[in-house]
């Protein structure tokens, strides 16, 4: 059974409205491969548009997104950023939108421009800021790093084909491998792309814990 | 609810056992030093307390010094206090100031540059010397590995230059990036750890009173085992020497080599080597560093008592041990190790699949595992 959620829906003025004012990033049309590190700040918003429908679910029904929710300060999230690098090169050759998401309520946006210098995130993969962790609680991440795939429903909502660990890079805090042997996020991009369920629609993730910032309030 | 002064005594524990290395000027990448910080991460940290994970105590022997286990009214006490907002005691927790005086540094000339992914990798730099006693080493600024790839550094005495002829042997021309060579830090029959060893968990390695490391002028190879951390990174051992209280009755420390020489881990198999070393005089045990990769799962080191247990060997949270007392070992006794190695599929570090064979060699996919004992004579010879 595949979960569906649906966030709660803005008019398409107040879409428009908000990214123009608020997001720097050049706007990926759903199944384009435009790439581009400039940082999306879609809650930093009047508190009665942050639950507007994350650039992450926006896109016609059928579009196939990824996400990879990162931190700056994790060291795990941040190990794995080469892997986050290959596996938005396997979206874009499977026309799948990638989005590295900084799921902690504090960082800023010079954090995150920082990071994605230093980490060559910069002009490979779209990040986007969820301050407001509305994206985070409704797909359901619990961990830096932590991946999903989702298609979308072309109205701000969608079906999770898979959420969990990226791959098997770390077997638990202190335990490294020299490199994945298991590659679960890529391996369901790869099966929601040719229309088959994942082998496992969850993996636990190893990582950091996300801090929420409100609870959840029935989000998830 | 905790009243102020239970409340009081558990961020006390919070800055005893976690900000040494979690705090502003710690080891670790994530800080723990504020409130606000301590609430970003305190569901984190209080699942690593409660499993255990944390504080990465990996010893299970009572006789060093440094990190322990904690008791579970300790951490009773500190998940109290994750749950609390009783503000934490910063101050007690401070650690030392980063070391400015060059005469107490010991820093190689030049960085090397660490891939961003990949695995672990063993890296020996060379550092000039004058003649001088200390009681140990630290970092010189400890705040530099919370963003680094290092994780364990080990340092011997070469005062005949072998590693510096290495490294100018290794390459044809000296390019920004390249210092140090891909190698072990043992110089001839003396191991790498011979004059202490440092980690992320472990920012400083101090003798016991009465014992000191004797180093001649020359050089000292710093053999640093290294993680990549996502991005390309400059990696480079600053270490400063701790000189205090070193007099005239206080006696030379030496070391042990207890090498696995001859690994021959099949694929999915594991395997116990045992070590022995028979102690021809009267000796005093005063620390132990046991060294290894990915295979290495467990280790005990005993003469007479367990010294040093490991069960559950982690690399990335290795530490040396310092003996609380020196331990006596009389002439005629043993020193012996059984290391426990893993190369099956179970094996978490695991880096094959399917599981290779793997033979001693440098990490990540050979094993290179070692014992250093680190010992004084009873009545030194003249």
């Amino acid at each position: 059974m595949r979960p569906t959620h649906t966030l709660a829906c803005l008019t398409a003025l107040w879409a428009c409205g908000m990214f123009a004012a608020c997001s720097t990033m050049p706007q990926a049309t759903p199944g384009s491969t435009a790439v581009s590190t400039a940082v999306s700040t879609a809650d930093s918003t009047p508190a009665e548009l942050q639950s507007a429908p994350s650039p992450a679910l926006q896109g016609n029904a059928g579009d196939l997104v990824a996400l990879v929710f990162i931190s700056h300060e994790c060291p795990i999230a941040n190990a794995m950023v080469p892997d986050i690098l290959d596996l938005a090169n396997e979206a874009r050759a499977l026309g799948i939108r990638l989005y590295a998401v900084h799921a902690a309520y504090w960082v800023d946006d010079e954090t995150i421009a920082r990071h994605a210098r230093e980490f060559a995130l910069e002009g490979e993969v779209h990040v986007l800021a969820d301050r407001a962790q509305s994206l985070t609680r409704t797909v359901g991440a619990t961990v830096t790093p932590e991946g999903a795939v989702l298609r979308l429903d072309g109205r701000g909502g969608f079906e999770r084909l898979y959420l969990g660990r990226v791959n098997d890079l770390y077997a638990a805090i202190g335990r490294r491998r020299a490199q994945p042997t298991m590659h679960d996020l890529r391996d369901a991009m790869r099966a929601a792309k040719s229309g088959a369920a994942a082998a496992r629609p969850f993996a636990q993730p190893i990582g950091c814990f996300i801090e929420f910032a409100q609870p959840a309030g029935g989000a998830r | 609810m905790c009243g102020s002064a239970n409340a009081h005594e558990s961020t006390a524990e919070i800055a005893r056992h976690c900000l040494p290395c979690h705090g502003a000027a710690g080891t670790a990448p994530i800080k723990l030093d504020t409130p606000e910080s301590l609430r970003r991460h305190r569901t984190l940290a209080a699942l690593l307390v409660a499993d255990g994970t944390m504080p990465p105590a990996v010893n299970l022997a009572a006789h060093t010094t440094g990190r322990r286990a904690l008791s579970a009214e300790e951490r009773g006490r500190i998940l109290a206090a994750l749950e609390g907002d009783a503000p934490i005691e910063v101050e007690r927790a401070r650690p030392e100031p980063a070391v400015q005086d060059v005469r107490r540094l010991l820093a190689p000339e030049r960085a090397w540059t660490m891939p961003a992914r990949g695995g672990a990798q063993l890296r020996t730099f060379v550092a000039p010397t004058d003649a001088r006693r200390i009681r140990g080493i630290r970092w010189a600024d400890p705040a530099e590995l919370a963003q680094s790839p290092i994780r364990f550094a080990s340092l011997a005495v070469d005062t005949r230059g072998v590693f510096r002829r290495l490294e100018a042997a290794s390459r044809a021309e000296v390019t920004e990036g390249d210092g140090g060579v891909e190698s072990m830090g043992n110089v001839g029959a003396t191991p790498s750890g011979a004059i202490g060893a440092l980690s992320r968990v472990a920012s400083e390695c101090v003798l016991p009173r009465g014992f000191h490391f004797e180093i001649p002028r020359g050089d000292v190879v710093v053999e640093v085992l290294a993680e990549p951390i996502g991005r390309t990174a400059s990696v480079l051992p600053r270490i400063a020497w701790i000189e205090d209280a070193v007099d005239d009755s206080s006696r030379p420390v030496r070391a042990i080599a207890m090498p696995v020489s001859t690994l021959a881990l099949e694929a999915a198999t594991c395997q116990t080597q045992r070590l022995q070393h028979a102690v021809s005089r009267d000796v005093d045990i005063v620390g132990i560093m046991v060294k290894g990769g990915a295979f290495l799962r467990s280790a005990r080191v005993t003469a007479g008592v367990a010294l040093v247990d490991i069960p559950d060997f982690r690399m990335a949270f290795n530490e040396p041990f310092i003996l609380r007392a020196p331990h006596r070992v009389p002439a005629g006794g043993a020193i012996v190790a059984e290391l426990g190695f893993d190369n099956t599929a179970d094996n978490p570090q695991q880096p094959s699949v399917p599981p290779q064979p793997v033979s001693a060699g440098l990490p990540p996919f050979g094993e290179d595992a070692i014992v250093v004992v680190l010992y004084a004579e009873v009545a030194p010879s003249r």
